[in-house]
């Protein structure tokens, strides 16, 4: 049972990061490198907070979540001027600057051996102690995240963004302004990337550098791509297989050492056949971005 | 005395990095598909000739198998995922998403059979020549040697003879090319055996230095690809400058930094460029069209 709870629990945070992401390369057609590092700084600020300074849980989720949103704001004005691959690129050296600097500044972050003990959230003096709980905090936030997707699918916004991701020029000739429109958008999907951060360290109440490093990007990769990108379905389906799919191994028995490196490979086949045979994903419509 | 030391090992360093940077560049430029798989490519001409060494084979015989098998492994990538794409004429962000399916597979493939521990192909220590205070081992040598001779004869190449010729016309005018009756999928296949064919060259002297671990290729390529841009993409020379400029960079901030700085020095380095000069040192803005 406890164990149906962590897989719900992990479901969660990887659809809300998904969603983030999704606001990025699917509506915007902004192939983004950086995510899994604004999904780190969420955590970090948030253990560092709690645990060095004494914050309390919900100012420190607060600051994650403003935190995230300057860092990927600052990052976007001098990068997103930069065409296709360059951006890609510099987002890629962006994140590697990330993880090396989690690793290197050791009087803030620790270094290698991460932070530990992350105090759980607590209301009105009463902490969230059982697996049940911290699943329903985790459920109101992803929710949060959820709500705030889905109102802006509905919004004249997300045909602006589409304007802009289908067509620079026509999206321009409409008086659209496209570059802060652009910054706009990165600054929200890495704030809400850094809140999927805080969650997880309330999760899991240990943050370490491996666990927000390109391993992580290809898997919001391929999630989001088996989900298919623009559609909220899609953000909860990628998810749901690729956290369920690696459940198989268990039940099948194999307790090689070889597992991590064969779901690994599974991810990239996966990436690989799904361009091939189904480039809009499992629960993709039309509206996604051209493949 | 030590600057002199590590200037030279940087020289050494650069001219790998030149090759690959080159060897990237070749298929970048011709092809538009930003090939991060190459890095897989790179790692398997090093578990080639690890291979056959272990197996008894004389190196030299190693060697040529594991050039071979680079450029192999290069075509059939392009045969097997980027061909059918390419029918598709799916998008470039569809291509480099199986781009990266296929390198996380083939990393994962190479973990499995291989683990992750570094493999090494050489029994007892480099053989060193002692001039002054300067230590020369025979990884400086052949570095240099390879230099010396690949890159002039990929010079005459590109410049006589009508293969080559046709490569630059592809990269510089795609749809020209066409009209002028090039082959475009036949050249495509000789586009990524020579590119491959660089990153085999320098596999075997760093498997033969430090020895081969699964994701080896995934850093040389990225400094790779910073020596392209910082190069200035569409140039072939460029590209090589690139790479032995960062090679003298990296090395020589070990002169006042800790080696685990050089992430973020090389990637400094590609922020700094991509802001302040996205065509590169000896580019021109015309010839990067994506910028």
């Amino acid at each position: 049972m406890d164990y149906a709870l962590h897989l719900i629990a992990m479901l969660l945070i990887y659809s809300s990061l998904v969603v983030s992401l999704d606001l990025m390369i699917g509506h915007t057609g902004i192939l983004s490198f950086a995510h899994a590092s604004f999904y780190g700084i969420g955590a970090y600020v948030t253990a560092i907070l709690t645990v060095y300074a004494g914050v309390n849980w919900f100012p420190a989720m607060i600051l994650a979540f403003a935190i995230g949103g300057i860092i990927a704001g600052a990052i976007a004005v001098p990068t997103l001027k930069l065409g296709g691959d360059y951006f890609i690129l510099a987002l890629f050296g962006f994140t590697l600057i990330v993880t090396s600097l989690i690793l290197n500044m050791e009087w803030l972050t620790n270094g290698p051996f991460g932070i530990r003990g992350v105090p759980r959230p607590s209301f009105f003096g009463y902490q969230v102690q059982s697996g049940f709980g911290m699943l329903s905090f985790i459920a109101v936030v992803v929710g949060f995240i959820f709500f705030v997707h889905w109102r802006f699918a509905r919004s004249p916004m997300k045909s602006m963004l589409h304007a802009i991701r289908d067509d620079e020029s026509v999206a321009l000739s409409l008086g659209i302004n496209v570059v802060r429109t652009r910054i706009v958008i990165f600054a929200m999907s890495g704030a809400f990337a850094a809140l999927s951060g805080a969650l997880a360290a309330f999760y899991f109440r240990f943050v370490t550098a491996d666990s927000y490093g390109l391993e992580t990007i290809i898997l919001l990769w391929a999630m989001l791509f088996v989900g298919g990108n623009c559609s909220i379905a899609g953000c909860i389906v990628g998810p749901a297989v690729l956290v369920l799919f690696p459940e198989i191994f268990r039940f099948v028995g194999s307790k090689n050492l070889d597992i991590a490196h064969i779901q690994t490979g599974m991810y990239g086949l996966l990436l690989v056949l799904l361009m091939l045979f189904r480039p809009q994903g499992i629960a993709g419509g039309k509206s996604g971005i051209r493949t | 005395m030590l600057f002199l030391q590590l200037l030279i090992d940087g020289l050494a360093s650069g001219a790998l990095y030149a090759l690959t940077a080159v060897g990237f560049a070749i298929i970048y430029n011709g092809t538009r598909i930003l090939h991060m798989a190459h890095a897989a490519v790179f790692t398997c001409g090093g578990y080639i000739l690890y291979v056959l060494v272990k197996l008894g084979l004389h190196p030299a015989i190693a060697v040529v198998f594991a050039l071979a098998g680079a450029a192999c492994l290069g075509v059939a990538i392009d045969r097997v995922v980027y061909k059918p794409l390419r029918a598709r004429k799916s998008s470039e962000a569809a291509l480099f998403v199986a781009s990266i399916g296929v390198l996380t597979l083939l990393q994962s493939v190479y973990a499995i059979i291989f683990t992750t521990d570094t493999l090494y192909v050489r029994q007892g220590t480099l053989e060193t020549f002692d001039i002054g205070e300067i230590r020369l081992t025979i990884v400086h040598i052949i570095a240099a040697g390879i230099a010396i001779v690949v890159f002039p004869a990929l010079q005459l190449f590109l410049t006589k003879t009508r293969y080559g010729r046709a490569m630059r016309a592809l990269a510089d005018n795609p749809n020209l090319a066409i009209v002028r009756g090039v082959n475009v999928e036949r050249l495509y296949m000789l586009i990524f055996a020579v590119g491959s064919l660089l990153a085999g060259f320098a596999v075997v002297l760093i498997a033969y230095d430090l020895g081969v671990r699964p994701e080896m290729g995934f850093s040389v390529i990225f400094v790779s690809l910073v020596a392209v841009i910082v190069g200035g993409v569409g140039y072939l020379p460029g590209a090589a400058a690139g790479g032995f400029l960062l090679g003298i960079l990296q090395n020589l901030s070990l002169w006042q930094l800790s080696g685990r700085w050089m992430d973020v020095i090389v990637f400094g380095a590609l922020l700094v460029f991509l802001v302040f000069r996205p065509q590169g040192i000896f580019g021109h803005l015309q010839s990067t069209r994506r910028v």
